[in-house]
């Protein structure tokens, strides 16, 4: 331990540049010759390249929580005030129920719109996740089927729900089958397109009375996947997968056509 | 369908400048409030703010827009919760001292540094030099981004790294030196 070269701040600053990226390429020349050459820069550097190291084993990114997800994402979100400091979670599907039954009772547009809930209120960490469950399953389906006319009824008969299912094998999304997963506490028909080597999630989430707008699907990725999600027809839709863009687009616009 | 488009798109802007970066916030949340559970506070009220700001984000870097809020926060959070956290312990010349004299240890020492030694080391980092290592080594940010987050010069910003990684080593040193002896 009987290092007493001091380095000048200027070097140390330096030096931190170089390790960083930082420096030009005529001054990052001029730090590697004179690390051939000076020993105490070279201890230096020894032990910036060290610390790296340790902090690359002792510091991470925090992983952000479910229900942190779920409040940040309710921001903004519909038919609820996000309130500062909420640790509930952030979408209420027991009011949303509420609501659903309020509505079969009285039909009219204005009590429709009060209690529309869409799928952006849902975390789409929740939704991501239904498609990694997929991923993760010993068998992404529960219901294996090509044929649209075998998996619609499986979910009338297992949901009481009947989404659309739309056959897509030409446009080279092939339908391997449906699954049922949870999102919020609820249960929801996921249908599962293979596309080339890749699963294509397509969760619907009931909202009854809920009419086609047409508007736009809204893009987000998360975890490496991206995420397509738009209101139809009683139900919200979120197509998920891990395909570029414009292949999910793609995707999303024959979904949508069948589905008029 | 049923909001006006106006609210849609800023919850549009918000999931897709916002969203993404969580992580990279509740990570300076969480090394300037001092833990996990108030960063998260921090965190969600700096997505509140991001929200009401959301059409002020023009180009550049959504990261970048996003940490300077946190941070913001975060100083606001502390001045109301945690005054002693924001003494000025910053003396400049106390820290060049701590860094350029005294034996420094050897890179193979603090190489073998393990969780705790590194956490703590940080977390008794004063926090002008906390936020700049935490910016650099687990937000990722570019010297510029971190100055444009923390409003100080460039310059700055390059020797508080300096120094900030100084004292790192130091103290690190001196943990698995102990560690070593105990």
């Amino acid at each position: 331990m009987a290092d007493t070269y001091i380095l000048a701040p200027e070097d140390a600053v330096l030096l931190n540049a170089y390790l960083d990226g930082e420096l030009d390429r005529a001054t990052r020349a001029q730090v590697e010759r004179r690390l051939g050459t000076d020993a105490g820069l070279c201890a230096e550097h020894e032990r910036l390249m060290a610390l790296r190291q340790a902090l690359a084993v002792g510091l991470h990114k925090e992983a952000v929580s479910d229900r942190l997800q779920t409040r940040i994402a309710a921001i903004g979100a519909p038919a609820r005030t996000a309130r500062p400091m909420d640790r509930e979670r952030g979408f209420n599907w027991r009011q949303m129920a509420a609501t659903v039954v309020l509505t079969a009772g009285l039909s009219s547009l204005l009590t429709w719109q009060l209690s529309a809930p869409d799928v952006s209120a849902i975390a789409p960490a929740a939704l991501v996740a239904v498609h990694q469950h997929a991923l993760l399953a010993a068998n992404p389906v529960d219901v294996q089927s090509t044929d649209r006319h075998v998996v619609k009824p499986w979910f009338d008969a297992h949901l009481a729900l009947s989404p659309p299912v739309v056959d897509l094998a030409a446009d080279g999304f092939v339908l391997l089958g449906g699954r049922i997963d949870g999102v919020g506490g609820r249960s929801v028909p996921v249908m599962i397109y293979r596309h080339r080597e890749h699963l294509v999630s397509l969760v619907a989430v009931p909202v009854p009375g809920a009419r086609d707008a047409g508007a736009a699907a809204i893009r987000m990725t998360r975890d490496g996947f991206t995420m397509l999600t738009w209101a139809a027809a009683d139900f919200d839709f979120a197509a998920v997968a891990d395909i570029p863009n414009a292949e999910l687009e793609f995707f999303v616009a024959k979904v949508r056509q069948f589905d008029k | 369908m049923t909001r006006q488009p106006a609210d849609n798109l800023n919850k549009q802007r918000f999931d897709e400048i916002v969203l993404p970066h969580l992580a990279d916030a509740l990570s300076l949340a969480r090394w300037l409030t001092g833990n996990a559970v108030d960063g998260e506070d921090v965190v969600q009220e700096a997505a509140i703010r991001a929200y009401t700001a959301i059409a002020t984000f023009r180009d550049g870097s959504a990261k970048a827009w996003l940490l300077t809020i946190v941070r913001n926060t975060a100083f606001s959070w502390l001045r109301k919760n945690r005054p002693k956290a924001l003494l000025v312990t910053d003396d400049a010349a106390i820290f060049e001292q701590a860094q350029y004299d005294g034996p420094s240890p050897e890179a193979a020492l603090i190489a073998k540094a393990d969780t705790r030694s590194v956490q703590d080391a940080i977390a008794a980092l004063p926090i002008a030099y906390r936020e700049i290592i935490v910016l650099r080594e687990i937000d990722e940010l570019s010297y510029r981004e971190i100055a444009d987050v923390t409003g100080l010069p460039l310059g700055t910003v390059m020797s508080r790294l300096s120094r900030a990684r100084g004292l790192l080593l130091e103290r690190l040193g001196g943990a698995v030196r102990k560690q070593g002896a105990a």
